[in-house]
């Protein structure tokens, strides 16, 4: 949604690398920040995790800065940044199944642009949209829907979807949804697309409308109940979506909380607090974990004056429980939108007034631990061993384990290769003691995970 | 090892005063001991061979009485009860006792019994490297057998003895638990000498 308030204007135009990818890292923590172009947007990560694509939304109309950030994340850097005539305040990317065409959303105009992402260069424009905002792709690739926010100086009026034959790169429906669609998500099975509603922004006010892809039919307040939503993402198993409330595009009054929508009852069925205005929101591959951005930009002076970026955060909500979970990982000013790598590595949040992305290395797996007592017993003596075993799951497995006897993880018992069997011995043991240890998984980019914690309880 | 030493030169002193009687014999045997304990035998199995020498003379003031000294060896590799860490045991046990023999017309029979020493040294392959226990151990050895006699001096002895002692170790190895073992078990084998007389 492109912000309505022309009276922003923070950062400078900066593309310089500030930092590369070479690290051990804790999840959850911001591995490496990237300049982009102006007031960056939508972001999109390509299938084989290598290239993230960022809209550069130019909110401030700078000539000639309308572009697109192509980033490579090897070594976190800028590649290349693509401009094009056709750029009109480009506002979100959306990336093919195939990996071989972007296409940027012109949120000031009329257009979608289509790149080549195998040149980076502009192959085409699809003409006909009012405004457009967002765009899913069906998934057999053959059609696309995106959402009508409103354009040049008519911001917040659309009320259409537009559907788009990617075949023939024309729109071939136009499809009446609710006021001021701001975002739109589609159901892993293609069956259905939710389309929020921004309507006037106050709090209760935002809808969402449903399209039935087989037939293109729309109800079009299926839902009600939202304010000011910002962004939308369906879980991985299609039960679940999750709407960000980030309140007034004129920052008064702002929103604080996640909804969460039953996509089987389509109804709310609960409300996450998070920080300050959360907008951009990205579910990870494995389904478990949410990750919100919280724009944190109010105005600081009376009179709606003085509008200052606060402390971008990202919040974390567990799926299972939909709570927001520990930690908040700051960012930087007014973060945007969330993209999370197919890989499940890491999360690029796009910060709207400081013209960066940030990398979030993200746990991208799970450990289960167990641990029991044994013996080893020879002729002449007893050998007491503290038997631990495990199992770890998710998208990017650890490649090494480290065990520790203690919680500050300084008294390191051993290490265990995830190419050999997933068993740690410590000998030696006392009785009668409960023996508690931590065991830490490193995957290939170097995440770390958070410490397990496995007491040794009972005999094996 | 003082008990040790105190015992070797009491044996030295005991063999040098029989070797003036009449009638000792020298023989050389091959058993199976047979332990009971369930450790052993979980660990090194239910049979290991034992071989050594043994000598038995007679005592100059008794017709039937006779001393007897032996001194054998044994070892017998395994796998430790838990994770089957590759162990190996090595058994020195001596012996030092009576025999009465009862004469019959093939040549005699035997019983005896005696103080038995025995040195146990452990060999496992931990995942630290090796670890070595070394401890004696002392018991008793009960005896029975038969000489049968093949020619004018040469004779062969068919014997049962059972062996029962008791080895600890207290802080073998930092870290471990130490525990008793019995190393108790019967020994089933022959032997062929040469008698002296």
């Amino acid at each position: 949604m492109p912000l309505q308030s022309k009276t922003l204007y923070y950062g400078t135009i900066a593309c310089s690398l500030i930092s590369t990818a070479l690290y051990t890292a804790a999840p959850n923590t911001v591995v490496a920040t990237i300049n982009v172009g102006v007031t960056p947007a939508g972001i999109a990560v390509t299938p084989n995790n290598q290239f993230a694509y960022v809209a550069n939304n130019n909110n401030y109309s700078i000539t000639g800065q309308d572009s697109v950030s192509v980033l490579n994340l090897a070594n976190n850097t800028l590649a290349t940044t693509i401009f094009d005539p056709s750029f009109d305040e480009p506002y979100t990317v959306t990336i093919n199944a195939a990996g071989t065409k972007a296409y940027v959303t012109n949120s000031n105009g009329t257009t979608i642009t289509i790149i080549n992402l195998v040149t980076n260069t502009v192959l085409q424009t699809i003409p006909g949209f009012n405004g457009p905002s967002g765009m899913v792709i069906t998934p057999d690739g053959n059609f696309a829907y995106v959402n009508n926010y409103g354009a040049d100086g008519a911001s917040g009026t659309g009320d259409t979807v537009s559907v788009v034959n990617l075949n023939t790169n024309a729109i071939v429906n136009t499809l009446t949804v609710g006021l001021a669609p701001a975002s739109l998500a589609i159901t892993p099975d293609g069956a259905f697309v939710y389309v929020i509603n921004y309507q006037n922004g106050n709090p209760g006010t935002g809808t969402i409308s449903i399209i039935q892809t087989s037939n293109n039919t729309v109800t079009v307040d299926a839902i009600n109940g939202f304010s000011g939503p910002f962004a939308i993402a369906i879980t991985p198993n299609g039960q679940y979506a999750y709407v960000t409330n980030f309140g007034s595009n004129n920052f008064a009054p702002f929103g604080t909380t996640v909804s969460v929508v039953s996509l089987a009852t389509n109804q709310i069925v609960a409300t996450i607090n998070l920080d300050i205005q959360p907008s951009g929101i990205a579910i990870t591959p494995d389904g478990r974990l949410a990750y919100a951005t919280n724009y944190n930009t109010l105005y600081a002076g009376p009179g709606f004056t003085n509008l200052t970026a606060g402390q971008g955060t990202v919040n974390i909500i567990d799926i299972a429980t939909n709570t927001a979970i520990p930690p908040i990982i700051a960012v930087d000013q007014s973060p945007d939108a969330v993209a999370i790598s197919p890989n499940g590595e890491f999360a690029y949040v796009t910060n709207y007034t400081s013209n960066t992305v940030n990398v979030i290395a993200l746990q991208s797996f799970q450990i289960a631990a167990q641990g029991c007592q044994m013996q080893d017993r020879f002729l002449t003596y007893i050998d007491l061993i503290n038997k631990l075993t495990w199992t770890a799951s998710g998208t990017s497995l650890p490649v090494s384990y480290a065990i520790y006897r203690d919680a500050g993880l300084t008294d390191l018992a051993g290490t265990v290769l995830a190419t050999e069997p997933l068993v740690f011995l410590d000998h030696n043991r006392v009785p009668n003691i409960n023996y508690t240890y931590y065991i830490v998984g490193t995957n290939a980019v170097g995440t770390t995970s958070t410490p397990v914690a496995v007491t040794v309880t009972q005999n094996c | 090892m003082i008990k040790v030493s105190r015992a070797l030169v009491a044996l030295t002193i005991f063999i040098s005063a029989s070797l003036i009687c009449r009638d000792v014999l020298l023989e050389f045997k091959g058993a199976a001991f047979l332990p009971t304990n369930d450790c052993v035998k979980d660990i090194y199995g239910d049979a290991s061979a034992l071989y050594g020498p043994e000598i038995t003379f007679q005592l100059c003031s008794e017709r039937n009485w006779y001393g007897f000294a032996s001194a054998d060896f044994l070892s017998k590799k395994g796998h430790s009860i838990g994770l089957c860490t590759p162990t190996e045991m090595k058994i020195v046990p001596l012996g030092f006792g009576l025999k009465y023999f009862v004469p019959f017309c093939y040549g005699d029979f035997y019983v005896g019994l005696g103080f038995q020493p025995l040195h146990l040294k452990t060999i496992n392959c931990v995942t630290t490297g090796t670890q070595t226990t070394s401890k004696w151990g002392f018991g008793g050895i009960a005896k029975i057998g038969a000489y049968f006699d093949v020619s004018c001096h040469f004779f062969i002895d068919l014997f049962v003895d059972y062996s029962f002692v008791s080895v600890g170790c207290n802080q073998c190895t930092a870290g471990t638990i130490p525990v008793k073992v019995n190393m108790n078990g019967a020994v089933v084998g022959a032997g062929i000498g040469y008698r002296f007389d």
